[in-house]
């Protein structure tokens, strides 16, 4: 489904915390050029700069250097009209579902934002057949619950309503961060199988930050190995998993627990 | 054996079975040094020693778990993910206890500091520290690695025992079939691989349906699946909670392949 048509693309994005003496570089000179409706995977270790990264692409973070353009031109952030209009375009889902939502905003008003953010004019009858279609799309009963609070639902429920609210902002890009590290292998499946059916019913871009090599190989089209802020190795998702050049995919992939073959625990 | 409250707190646990918190980023008290957890519990289970016995004692097994005496000083916010891992590790097998749980030790953590707890486990194992282990988790190809045997639960019941190498190539309860086809791992061919998605939801154990807890998911239930009690089974060295005999299941499954 990959389209040679450049979805969003970064120069140069360094970002440093800190000052002086205890100056950090959490993402040190990293380029990307995303396309639409590909699938992309960061793949890196605690702290190696993958989240602020993604941090970066949604807009959350200011980058210290470097530059992001969107769809062609140079990205515009500076007033809250163009905030809002970026994220109508840009989507995020969060490894943490407990914390993800506003506690204090009931399933119904969780879902109507989204339709406000979309600035739709729906009537009540329309807004609730397009709630409905979209928690049934995740396999949730839209009428168990509308008047429920999120701390009523399951991790498994939040995470699904979350992929509920994907289904009716249709982003052009979502970005996953670890949305699976908190579910089991088979919760885990369902979620996958979700967001790949999303893709291709919208072409949208996927961005999955994750530590599970084997995710990042199952569902990605490019994979970028960062390592300490830098990206040392990117590229189609088959040769860099089973052919890899630098040393520190090599030993990620031999740190990966497999089922074929032995696990070198010395 | 039956045992008071008390009794129960201050002889079995902590020197016979000890446990490994899930989440153990959280599982610290943020406002102790890490020394104060371990001197609490010798002050309850070896009220004997000094301060500075405690104090050598603990240098002396963080240090084969290669954390520095300075981590004993710190406070569990100084401490990265994987060293505060490793610390609730050490505090919990101080005693060396005979039987340690260990809840989900590796969920949160990355490739590497996963591997590194699973060979200090290990290695806890081989030098009699703790003489055996129970591992809970979700992480299917690391069990492979680490257990003898596997027991799989559903909705509240055992629904099946084998060794590793058993439960992994040949499963058979309808679950774990499934369970087994959900494995991702970064090996040739696995892109090409669909993965098993089981539809539908675990039951409300408030109110736990008829027969089979699995029937309602389960692609091959009959309406038999849905009377009385299902009992454990068992066939050769395995037992398995389903009321198909072993053989037809398997012979579903090949078919299922093709």
């Amino acid at each position: 489904m990959k389209t040679n048509e450049v979805l969003i693309s970064g120069k140069h994005l360094t970002k440093v915390f800190g000052y002086g003496k205890h100056k950090t570089t959490a993402v040190d000179d990293v380029s990307f050029e995303f396309h639409k409706g590909e699938i992309i995977s960061i793949v890196g270790e605690s702290g190696s700069g993958k989240t602020t990264l993604a941090k970066m692409i949604m807009g959350l973070l200011k980058e210290s250097s470097g530059s992001i353009s969107y769809m062609g031109k140079p990205r515009q952030l500076k007033r809250h009209a163009d905030r809002k209009k970026y994220w109508k375009h840009i989507q995020a889902i969060f490894q943490d579902p407990f914390s993800s939502f506003n506690q204090f905003y009931k399933v119904e008003k969780l879902l109507l934002d989204c339709i406000r953010l979309q600035g739709l004019k729906l009537s009540k009858e329309e807004q609730l057949q397009k709630m409905k279609e979209a928690c049934s799309f995740v396999n949730l009963k839209y009428e168990e619950l509308h008047n429920k609070y999120p701390f009523e639902l399951s991790g498994g429920q939040m995470q699904r309503l979350m992929i509920a609210r994907i289904f009716m902002l249709h982003p052009q890009l979502l970005i996953a961060d670890e949305p699976t590290s908190m579910v089991d292998a088979c919760s885990r499946s369902t979620i996958l199988d979700m967001l790949l059916k999303l893709r291709d019913e919208n072409g949208m871009t996927i961005i999955f930050i994750t530590h599970d090599v084997g995710l990042a190989y199952y569902v990605s089209d490019t994979l970028y190995i960062m390592e300490r802020g830098k990206v040392v190795e990117s590229g189609p998702a088959e040769d860099v998993i089973i052919h890899p050049q630098h040393p520190y995919t090599r030993q990620l992939i031999s740190d990966v627990p497999k089922v074929h073959e032995a696990w070198d625990l010395s | 054996m039956t045992l008071g409250k008390e009794q129960l707190r201050s002889r079995v646990s902590g020197r016979e079975i000890s446990y490994i918190p899930q989440a153990a980023m959280n599982a610290l008290n943020p406002t102790l040094r890490i020394i104060r957890f371990i001197e609490d519990i010798m002050k309850e289970h070896r009220p004997e020693l000094s301060r500075k016995q405690v104090w050598e004692l603990a240098v002396e097994r963080f240090e084969t778990l290669n954390l520095s005496a300075r981590v004993l000083e710190s406070y569990p916010n100084e401490l990265s993910g994987g060293m505060k891992q490793r610390t609730v590790i050490a505090i919990s097998t101080i005693l060396n206890p005979k039987v340690l749980i260990a809840d989900e030790p590796t969920s949160a953590l990355d490739v590497t500091s996963q591997k590194a707890v699973i060979k200090l486990l290990k290695h806890l194992l081989e030098k009699g520290y703790i003489q055996s282990l129970v591992f809970i988790t979700h992480e299917l190809p690391l069990l492979y690695h680490v257990t003898d045997d596997i027991m799989v639960m559903y909705a509240g019941e055992i629904v099946e025992r084998g060794t590793a190498e058993q439960m992994i190539f040949d499963p058979i309860h309808p679950y774990t079939k499934k369970l087994m086809g959900s494995i991702i791992v970064p090996e040739e061919g696995m892109r090409g691989h669909k993965l098993a998605a089981i539809p539908g939801t675990p039951p409300n154990l408030k109110t736990v349906p008829e027969g089979c807890r699995f029937a309602d998911r389960c692609t091959y239930a009959q309406s038999e699946c849905r009377q009385g009690r299902i009992e454990l089974q068992t066939f050769q060295d395995r037992s398995y909670r389903c009321i198909v005999p072993a053989d037809t299941l398997r012979e579903w499954y090949a078919h299922e392949d093709e």
